[in-house]
């Protein structure tokens, strides 16, 4: 199945993903070969089959609401390489200064 | 040319559950920052998340209450993204098969009741919480995983006064279903909006934006009224909308435009592999059914009804259910529910505002309450009275007639007490009385007062006036 440069693109920025020229061709060149994998299901008879939404077919699983004891900040922040007092620091990611002008 | 607002609402409310949607973290606000946290709600490898049932029972819960269509079987989605407020890159939600749709909220309008149609009701997670400063973002997980449930309506909203009125009524809804604090300044209800305009007339929606960031009902009226005169003017001027999410600034009154937005088929949505579908148990339903409270509106209804409130009397009371609660066994106990109306919208919240306490915490039970009011219907304590031994009950626990003793005692309305004193007072004041018989019916107000004087203000005013009137006929 063939795949656009662009479309390659565009699903590397919506994982925040920079990728060179030669690596959106190599991963170009993995996409396609996946999905012209998954394309061969359509050679299969699948007329009387019904759609399903799950592999397994189990239903109603429930737990009850009950508290259990969470990790902790100490731990949850062991092992990030970036911590300001108890929170993860990441990079600024939205920028929403801009006032809309009438 | 005029225009008109379209309006819809997406509410997400937080259900009152105990622990997070998916795991068994404590839901709590204002807790040291990622301490209530495990490997589940922080997507580490190999975990398995499980539906918390209060959660949908919860939901299944406000969905009959709505009158939404409740789906046979329905699913989880993953909605898949990347930003730092959910540390698995994707949220689980409902896509395609929504818990339930359709349903309506109904509202009061200028114009009469009207109904605000839904779109539908699904079950979701909430993301973690991010605090933006020049040196980066920074995460606190114990928000993500907490259970939320999505309220959409469809565009039936044609006022920022309506989208209020409809909160309102929402708000009520689930505080009296139990399933929503509704606090919404700790995010517990949270509201976006999206708006068009469009010349009065014309039938297709003109293009929408998306307002994010209101944090209380006010401003959500605030910043809807702010983006429809700007959406107006812009294509008064000649110029277009753009389609746009937008941030609500509550300090500065005014929006920003939020720089990007996916759209929904940049989400990839697909089935949780992780979750079991749930098909829907039409006993548990019915049971549901046969438990849910009496709803806010219909409340309102039924106290106008049954005790003769104005709609402003009758809403001031159902705003809160508990405040209601207090009013009907008062009003029973009383049998006056006029009476009892009053003294709870005035007196008694008057308390609870005060203090900000709930009702539950009023230092007047409405049984004690009652005692009084009681006695201001026989006419054994004036108004005035009863007022001051209110406030004395509010910081003892002597019983009525002590309390009453003490300020002096209560009202006097026996004719046969008071007459010997209105006969002292004709005798002291003959020359007023001789004015009066000359015509002169203003100076009853002066006998009056000297009556009044003489029982210390205790007196019985109609049975005093009835006396004075009494004793002039009898020309004594």
């Amino acid at each position: 199945m063939e795949l656009e440069v662009s479309t390659v693109k565009h699903i590397a920025h919506l994982s925040r993903l920079e990728l060179s020229d030669s690596e959106l061709e190599r991963f170009r060149g993995q996409l396609m070969d996946i999905l012209t994998f998954v394309e061969s299901l359509a050679d299969l008879d699948l007329e009387s089959v019904q759609p399903r939404v799950h592999a397994v077919e189990v239903t109603n699983q429930f737990r009850a609401d009950h508290p259990h004891e969470p990790l902790g900040t100490e731990e949850v922040l062991a092992g990030t390489a970036d911590r300001q007092g108890d929170t993860f620091r990441v990079p600024v990611v939205v920028d929403t200064e801009d006032v809309l002008e009438d | 040319m005029e225009y008109e607002v379209v309006v819809g609402l997406e509410v997400h409310a937080q259900l009152a559950t105990r622990t997070k949607m998916f795991c068994g973290c404590p839901v709590r606000f204002g807790e040291r920052p990622n301490s209530l946290v495990c490997p589940i709600c922080l997507g580490l490898p190999g975990v398995l998340p499980v539906v918390n049932e209060s959660a949908y029972h919860m939901s299944l819960r406000t969905a009959v209450a709505l009158g939404c269509e409740l789906a046979s079987f329905t699913k989880f989605d993953r909605k898949n993204y990347y930003y730092p407020d959910l540390p698995k890159n994707y949220q689980i939600s409902q896509y395609d098969l929504p818990f339930a749709e359709g349903g309506s909220v109904p509202i009061s309008t200028p114009g009469g009741e009207k109904s605000i149609r839904l779109v539908r009701v699904h079950m979701e997670e909430d993301a973690g919480k991010l605090v933006h400063t020049p040196l980066g973002s920074l995460v606190d997980l114990n928000r993500a995983g907490t259970p939320l449930m999505e309220i959409v309506s469809e565009p039936d909203l044609s006022s920022p006064e309506e989208a209020r009125s409809y909160l309102e009524e929402l708000k009520r809804m689930l505080e009296y279903l139990e399933v929503c604090d509704c606090n919404m300044e700790e995010g517990s209800l949270r509201c976006d909006a999206n708006l068009s305009v469009r010349p009065v007339g014309q039938k297709e929606l003109g293009v929408k934006t998306e307002i994010k960031n209101m944090n209380s009902f006010s401003g959500v009226e605030k910043a809807l009224t702010y983006e429809a005169g700007r959406q107006i003017r812009t294509l008064v001027a000649g110029g277009v909308i753009e389609q746009a999410t937008l941030l609500w600034h509550e300090d500065r009154e005014e929006t920003s435009v939020m720089r990007t937005k996916e759209h929904a088929h940049d989400y990839r949505y697909f089935p949780e592999p992780d979750l079991s579908p749930i098909v829907l148990d039409a006993k548990k339903v019915e049971q549901i059914r046969g438990e849910l409270p009496e709803l806010p509106r219909t409340r309102w209804q039924r106290f106008q009804a049954d005790y003769d409130l104005s709609e402003y009397d009758a809403e001031v009371l159902i705003r809160d259910r508990a405040l209601a609660d207090y009013f009907e066994d008062l009003a029973g106990r009383v049998g006056q529910g006029k009476l009892a109306a009053n003294w709870v919208t005035n007196q008694v919240s008057a308390v609870l505002n005060e203090r900000k306490i709930p009702v539950a915490e009023c230092p007047v039970s409405s049984d004690r309450l009652s005692e009084l009011l009681l006695r201001v219907d026989s006419g054994d304590l004036s108004k005035g009275m009863a007022g001051k031994v209110f406030d004395s009950m509010l910081g003892s626990d002597a019983s009525l007639d002590q309390l009453i003793e003490k300020l002096g005692g209560g009202q006097i309305s026996d004719p046969d007490t008071l007459r010997p004193l209105v006969e002292e007072v004709f005798g002291e004041q003959a020359k007023i009385v001789e004015d009066i018989r000359g015509g002169k019916d203003k100076a009853k107000n002066a006998l009056f007062g000297k009556v009044m004087g003489k029982t210390r203000g205790r007196g019985n005013p109609e049975v005093v006036r009835g006396l004075i009137e009494e004793l002039l006929a009898s020309g004594s």
